[in-house]
């Protein structure tokens, strides 16, 4: 049986230019979560997440993960080579993971056969987030931290994207943590169990959404960014 | 390990090779330079001798501006959509990163020196045919010296609103040292045209190669974290 997965922040905080992005943020999140991200433009989402990703360093407080941890972060930069190919791409990144044997699937899940020879500079915007979500995910982690995936993706990339985090908490039985920060409520809230909202100071978690009501979510957020 | 480092490697060959505009660019200016100081030699009709005693100096000139072209131009591609991250995602070893840079740095300045070395000796009529394998030695020492000192100095300053600036200032004061040590032992081979494996200068050189291999290793993780 697997250990199961866990998620602690202890008074975490965070400044950028001498300037507090949050301060003595705490909460803990436990497997199974699919955790919604709300937030006003600046509130701190973006940074939030690379603090849990372990991008960016802590000024104080303390992030535990579980000892199993794969953590995988995609945020606004792509985190490819654009002068290499998408397979050059690919076999570098499944390579470093030890899965180069998996390089046809993840190809013909992603629907990337067609681009398979083109230089990443050459993609359109969401030809290269298809192929910068593959990438990160490649290496099956329990941890998923998406900054803003959606902003780039049509409703079928956005299908492969979730159904593959769907499977991600099949294959790992349940023992996924993921956070993704979007504005796309109407696309998002149906997926989400829980729903961090950050604001103007404010930091709210709401653990469990499957009592509340189906506009509860916009509502919330409306009342903390306002 | 290995196998993660001749991955790094292989990938930053194809980059390197991929966009060779940073290669050519520092091959021109090199030969322009040689033109140059072969005019101004031979328009001041100075004689063999003094040519020999004047090749350190124009060798080491030519190759401090040539090389300090390519400075930054390995991490740029890197930084461009920040693969860094995904490489730290992926718990890559960041001073594997640092190596594999540092070796593609080398092999491509080295290559470009000893060009620039074979054309100015043939251009000052210096024969250095039973000498020829120790002064490649003394050029790989300095080139792998400047070499692993720029890679770990340009990744700190990338992240600096004033990198252009930043880098020439606290890379030439370091490099002096090495350069004071290129300049005495490939004196002592073109001028005397022998040279002690005991000498001073050597042991200095070594031992630079080894602080400064030493200090990118232990620093580099710390540079490139946003």
């Amino acid at each position: 049986m697997k250990a199961s997965l866990s998620l602690l922040a202890e008074k975490i905080s965070y400044s950028y230019s001498n300037l507090s992005v949050f301060s003595d943020i705490s909460f803990s999140v436990t497997k199974g979560s699919k955790i919604l991200l709300l937030g006003s433009n600046g509130a701190g989402k973006t940074t939030l997440l690379k603090l849990l990703s372990g991008i960016y360093s802590l000024d104080s407080g303390s992030i535990c993960y579980s000892d199993n941890k794969k953590i995988s972060f995609l945020g606004h930069q792509l985190q490819l080579y654009m002068n290499l190919t998408v397979i050059e791409n690919l076999s570098f990144f499944a390579s470093l993971n030890n899965v180069k044997n998996e390089i046809e699937e993840v190809v013909s899940y992603w629907k990337l056969s067609e681009i398979i020879n083109k230089k990443i500079n050459n993609l359109s915007k969401g030809q290269k987030q298809r192929v910068a979500l593959a990438i990160s995910l490649i290496n099956k982690p329990n941890y998923i931290f998406l900054d803003e995936p959606t902003s780039n993706l049509d409703d079928l990339s956005l299908k492969l994207l979730f159904d593959y985090i769907s499977f991600l908490y099949d294959f790992h039985e349940g023992n996924v943590i993921s956070i993704v920060a979007s504005h796309d409520l109407n696309r998002l809230s149906t997926w989400a169990n829980s729903l961090i909202i950050m604001g103007d100071n404010k930091f709210i978690f709401e653990k469990d959404l499957t009592d509340y009501p189906e506009n509860f979510i916009k509502t919330k957020y409306l009342e903390v960014v306002r | 390990m290995i196998n993660e480092f001749l991955l790094l490697l292989g990938k930053d060959f194809k980059l390197e090779i991929k966009r060779l505009d940073s290669f050519i660019l520092h091959l021109t200016i090199s030969i322009l330079l040689l033109v140059i100081s072969v005019v101004g030699i031979n328009s001041a009709f100075i004689s063999l001798d003094i040519t020999r005693k004047l090749y350190p100096v124009f060798i080491w000139i030519i190759f401090i501006f040539t090389a300090s072209i390519t400075l930054g131009k390995s991490l740029e591609q890197e930084l461009e959509e920040n693969a860094f991250n995904s490489l730290l995602l992926f718990n890559v070893n960041p001073s594997l990163i640092y190596l594999s840079k540092v070796f593609v740095n080398f092999t491509l300045i080295y290559f470009v020196h000893i060009i620039s070395s074979c054309l100015l000796l043939i251009f000052f009529n210096i024969n250095l045919s039973n000498v020829f394998a120790l002064y490649l030695l003394v050029s790989a020492l300095v080139v792998f010296a400047y070499s692993s000192l720029s890679t770990l100095l340009s990744a700190i300053s990338s992240f600096s609103k004033l990198k252009g600036l930043l880098l020439p200032i606290i890379l030439l004061p370091l490099l002096f040292p090495v350069l004071f040590a290129a300049l005495e032992l490939s004196s002592e081979i073109v001028v005397n045209s022998e040279f002690d494996i005991a000498n001073i200068w050597v042991s200095l050189l070594i031992i630079l190669n080894v602080i400064y291999i030493a200090l990118g290793i232990n620093l580099y993780e710390f540079a490139i974290k946003d």
